[in-house]
């Protein structure tokens, strides 16, 4: 607790000092995905911290920077941003026209006395032509239920992807205490669904419980929503037509009721990101303890402005 | 070329007087094995040679009349050969030598110095692996871990990191055949049954023409005849695994022939059906074997030919059940054959023609919440090789030879009924070598060689949809060394050479059951390497000898597997690796005692490795691997304590391997997957160093007679003694804040017992 209360003091001390200079080691981060289609998003600009201090997003964050993105092409169109102090992020001024497919954008930040700069060309949008069943019995068939998109395209290479489901109506669970241990029960709220069998018994450690609800080790909330790594458009089946059938895995839904599933097509720098970002949690290939830092796309700092475009379809997964 | 054929002619014909030539073999007297690296010599002066693979020696230029032959090796008395020679004549001169009482400690006994070892070759004696305290079994390569310029990963793994290089630049062969994944559980042990292993040489670098395929050094493993003149088996019970062997002349055969099997299994299934019964049995296997075989089968056809077969097969599998709907299946194993014919052609010309044959195959399957993915692979390798040497004068020996092959990768992938990956890579590859031998004046000696090389595989992007592109490669390799002696007391060695890999092995540091194996292919080159080292041998008085070597290495065009791919499908075939180079340096000291009632070694090395990949962010700058480790320090004591007990100790310190450490941590959020995505920044890949490393194990072993059981042998071992917690890594938390870091740590306190009977 003592640590923590001056990590928490440092962390204020910081805050207060939002012009000083940083530290050499201290990184400019910053973050920002457009959505083709949709209006510009909120930029976040933000420092390091050391590692072994509290992380608060106000107190991370830089209030005084200077922030654009600059849709390039014949005719330049320059958004403006304004820190908002509540969600510690710079809004869009002004009105926003849609990102453009296709179009390439840059984002222009002066932070700290550094300039920071990067480029991102959005993906071209993509269809559903034939979504998800209304609702499918879990695990019927074993390889899930389906549907079929329209393919994005990257000048360069093929399209690459990322899947995310999210339940819609889970469950809501909250803190015990049990023998000592915080644990998380289920409400058993109406209306709501409860966790398939393997997030309940694998993932998250639930036992029965009295009257029909379930106890758990770890908190089941963090199985509403879960995202894929990167799917090249090749692991999908291309039928010949410019379309792809996507078999949705039963493993991406984590409770039965309605789930949100949607596919998202990447541009380089946020397909990068991702890459990068699976590399500092271990596995694959790297020695256990090698972390290579995620590659950027921005000049002069680090994080993420990328693009992306995005099909959304609906299905209710039935109990068996 | 023309002062070269010059040269080696000027140096041959003063010995093409009137004299005579002694060849033969030098064989095991109580099991009539034949016996490597045995020394064949003039008695009385310092002319001699050492039997090869095959325990042939050839003796040209002996002078015509009454000779005495003196013939020795380690651990065997020595013994004198009285021949009356002829002018002219060849005559084949079989030796048998007896082995010295079993319970004398030998690490390594004395040898002369004329006689001594390349520069980075290293002898494994293993009774002395068989000795050495270890996790469950005895296990050749967590031996081989304790020479100098050999480092291990972490307790966890017994893969062969040397001279700087990664595992997969070591050729290991046995009986001449590459082993592809020599891992058992996963890769904490290796494969080799002690039981059925001959003799085991460890070229570190700079390895003669002979060899080839890989950057950096050579395991070269030869399996047991098994025993000519009698039957006898064994019996070892052990806390993981029990083996049994067998072995014994071929009846009917008047003791030409003979026969060796030795086989081995876990024996786990009863502590695992235990542990399954014990509340928290989540990730005990439903089901874990692993088994390995070894047989062999040579016999004489005539005094000038043999034949032999020996074959190898060893399989691990797991079934880990989780849930219902939840599980994980690895099934992985290789299997080898390799059949030889050798004959002695003329008294100066010996020849070895070998079929070998190698498969390894590894399926991993798993299902979760009934979503299944696997993805299989294996290699299948088919190849022939003729060698022949021929030793014309005392002061000059040819070795040449041709090998060639077929080659073919299976790899695929599936993941929810797809087919991610479905790839096959046939490939051929073809080499010949020439090295010559030459002493040209007292104390000195040359050695050159070169080996040509060639590589061409069929690759195309990994769903097999374009049409397959050939890739050819053509690659020559010289090698150099040069060696000085001066009297008994001091070797001077220096040796260089090129070489070139056309593998790279896709693996984890962690577990090596998903092992694949790659090849080059159209826009991915073969790896190179120059190596370079110097050596000096010395003796330090009776039974101590000294040895030192510095040793330097560069590899380049490294290709290996991209870390930043997390899906293949649909890639070309170049954009699968990411490229890079590195070097690496150092000095190995080795002080020896090789005699007497306390023997032992003290390894030392200080050695430098790195490594970059220019055109891939995050690993472009110079960073040190995670196995590099700035000093090595092994101690390795072996005494004994009386009453037939025998204790034998191995030490270990080392500095810490390097490792991540991040300065700063971050968040990005606003992505369309909902949560925010935490991130860690540090200044430099591997920037920093873990606590050092440091552990003693101690082995009891006692030989002798057990109630009604005469010959046996019981091993009580320890391993890390102090029960030492070295760091293998650091994990971070991000749930907590602030970022909450657990250091994993290595092998705790472990004891070990086994018992074998032989009869």
């Amino acid at each position: 607790m003592r640590s923590l209360s001056l990590a928490l003091a440092a962390a204020l001390l910081l805050a207060a000092c939002d012009s000083a200079s940083p530290d050499a080691d201290q990184q400019i981060v910053v973050s920002a995905l457009l959505e083709a289609g949709e209006s510009i998003p909120d930029v976040s600009v933000s420092r390091t911290v050391p590692l072994g201090e509290v992380y608060d997003p106000a107190t991370a964050a830089v209030r005084d920077a200077d922030v654009r993105i600059v849709r390039l092409g014949a005719q330049p169109d320059t958004s403006r941003f304004a820190f908002d102090p509540e969600a510690s992020r710079y809004e869009h001024v002004g009105f926003s026209d849609p990102v453009v497919p296709g179009a390439t954008y840059r984002l222009e930040v002066r932070a700290d006395g550094r300039d920071l700069m990067a480029e991102t060309t959005v993906p071209r949008q993509f269809e559903i032509v034939e979504t998800l069943p209304d609702s499918a019995v879990y695990q019927v068939p074993q390889t899930g239920p389906q549907l079929r998109i329209t393919t994005s395209s990257v000048a360069g290479r093929q399209s690459v992807y990322i899947a995310r489901a999210r339940a819609l109506l889970p469950d809501e669970f909250v803190e015990v205490q049990d023998d000592g241990e915080t644990r998380y029960r289920s409400l058993n709220l109406p209306g709501r669904f409860s966790l398939v069998p393997t997030y309940r018994d694998l993932f998250f450690g639930c036992d029965d419980a009295p009257g029909g609800s379930v106890i758990c080790d770890r908190d089941p909330s963090l199985a509403i929503s879960g995202t894929s790594g990167i799917i090249n458009e090749t692991s999908y089946i291309l039928l010949g037509d410019g379309t792809a059938r996507v078999n949705v895995p039963w493993l991406a839904f984590g409770f039965y009721g309605p789930a949100e599933v949607s596919l998202i097509a990447l541009d380089d720098a946020y397909k990068a990101f991702t890459e990068g970002t699976a590399n500092q949690t271990g596995g694959g290939t790297l020695s256990p303890g090698e972390i290579p830092n995620v590659p950027s796309n921005v000049q002069g700092g680090i994080g993420v402005f990328g693009s992306f475009s995005r099909v959304t379809a609906r299905v209710k997964v039935l109990e068996r | 070329m023309k002062l070269l054929v010059f040269a080696v002619l000027l140096v041959a014909l003063p010995a093409a007087a009137q004299t005579a030539t002694v060849s033969g073999f030098v064989r095991d007297a109580e099991t009539g094995e034949t016996l490597i690296q045995a020394t064949v010599r003039l008695d009385g002066t310092s002319r001699g040679v050492a039997t090869n693979t095959q325990g042939f020696y050839a003796l040209s230029g002996v002078p015509a009349g009454p000779v005495v032959l003196r013939v020795s090796t380690i651990g065997y008395t020595a013994r004198l050969v009285e021949l009356t020679l002829q002018p002219g004549e060849t005559r084949q001169a079989d030796v048998a030598l007896s082995p010295e009482s079993i319970g004398e400690a030998v690490v390594e006994g004395q040898r002369s110095l004329a006689d001594e070892r390349p520069p980075g070759v290293a002898e494994v004696p293993i009774r002395l692996v068989q000795s050495l305290p270890t996790v469950f079994e005895a296990d050749l390569f967590r031996s081989i871990q304790l020479l100098p310029g050999v480092k291990a990963a972490n307790d966890f793994s017994s893969a062969l990191y040397i001279r700087g290089g990664s595992p997969d630049q070591t050729l290991i062969q046995l009986d001449g055949t590459t082993v592809y994944n020599p891992t058992h559980f996963f890769g904490f042990f290796s494969t080799f049954n002690t039981d059925a292993i001959k003799d085991v040489r460890l070229y570190k670098g700079a390895y003669p023409a002979e060899y080839g395929g890989r950057l950096g050094s050579v395991l070269d493993i030869s399996s047991r005849d098994g025993n000519r003149n009698a039957t006898h088996g064994n019996a070892t019970l052990g806390l993981l695994a029990s083996r049994v062997g067998v072995e014994g002349p071929i009846p009917g055969l008047g003791g030409r022939a003979s026969y060796m099997l030795a086989a081995r299994r876990s024996t786990l299934e009863p502590l695992l059906a235990y542990l399954r019964t014990t509340p928290d049995s989540t990730a005990i296997p439903d089901g874990f074997y692993f088994y390995d075989v070894n047989a062999r089968v040579g016999a004489d056809l005539s005094p000038r030919d043999r034949v032999s077969l020996a074959v190898y097969a060893g399989r691990d599998e797991v079934d880990l059940g989780f849930s219902a709907d939840s599980r994980f299946l690895l099934d992985y194993g290789n299997r080898t054959a390799s059949a030889a014919y050798t004959r002695l052609l003329s008294g100066t010309v010996f020849a070895t023609a070998r079929a070998t044959a190698s498969r390894y195959f590894s399926d991993p399957t798993g299902e979760i919440a009934g979503t299944v993915f696997r993805r299989p692979n294996s290699i299948t390798d088919y190849s022939g090789r003729l060698d022949a040497e021929w030793s014309p004068t005392p002061a000059v020996a040819f070795r040449g030879g041709a090998w060639g092959g077929a080659l073919r990768l299976d790899l695929s992938s599936e993941f929810n009924g797809s087919t991610a990956t479905s790839y096959t890579n046939p490939s051929q590859y073809g080499s010949a070598y020439l090295l010559t031998r030459l002493k040209p004046g007292a104390g000195w000696l040359l050695s050159g060689g070169v080996r040509v090389e060639g590589f061409q595989s069929h690759t195309d992007d990994l769903q097999d949809d374009l049409a397959p592109v050939l890739a050819r490669y053509v690659r020559v390799s010289p090698q150099l060394q040069v060696e000085r002696t001066f009297g008994d007391a001091l070797v001077l060695q220096a040796a260089a050479g090129r070489y070139h890999q056309f593998l790279s092995l896709i693996t984890n540091e962690a577990f090596s059951g998903f092992d694949s194996w790659v090849t080059t292919g159209q826009g991915v080159p073969p790896q190179k390497s120059d190596q370079v080292v110097l050596g000096a041998k010395t003796r330090l008085g009776r039974g101590y000898r000294f040895d030192a070597e510095v040793y330097g290495r560069t590899m380049r065009d490294l290709f290996d597997f991209n870390p930043r791919n997390q899906d293949v499908s649909g890639l070309p075939y170049r954009e699968l690796f990411r490229f890079g180079r590195g070097y690496a340096y150092g000095a190995e000291f080795l002080l020896e005692k090789g005699t007497g009632p306390l023997t032992g070694l003290v390894s030392y090395t200080i050695g430098t490795t790195r490594r970059r990949y220019p055109d891939l962010p995050g690993f472009s700058r110079t960073f040190p691997p995670k196995y590099d480790r700035l000093h090595d320090l092994t101690t390795v004591v072996s005494a004994a304590i009386g009453r037939g007990w025998k204790l034998t100790s191995a030490g270990t310190y080392a500095t810490g391997q390097a490792y991540t450490a991040p300065t700063g941590r971050y968040e990005i959020d606003g992505l369309p997957t909902g949560a925010a995505t935490n991130g860690l920044y540090s200044p430099g890949l591997n920037n920093a160093r873990l606590p050092p490393y440091h552990r003693v194990d101690l082995g009891f072993q006692r030989n002798g007679r057990i109630g009604p059981l005469r010959d046996t042998e019981l091993q009580l071992q320890i391993v890390n003694v102090y029960s030492r917690r070295n760091v293998w890594f650091i994990t971070y938390d991000f749930d907590q804040n602030p970022v909450e870091q657990t250091r994993v740590t290595q092998l705790p306190r472990l004891p070990n017992v086994s018992l074998t009977v032989r009869f």
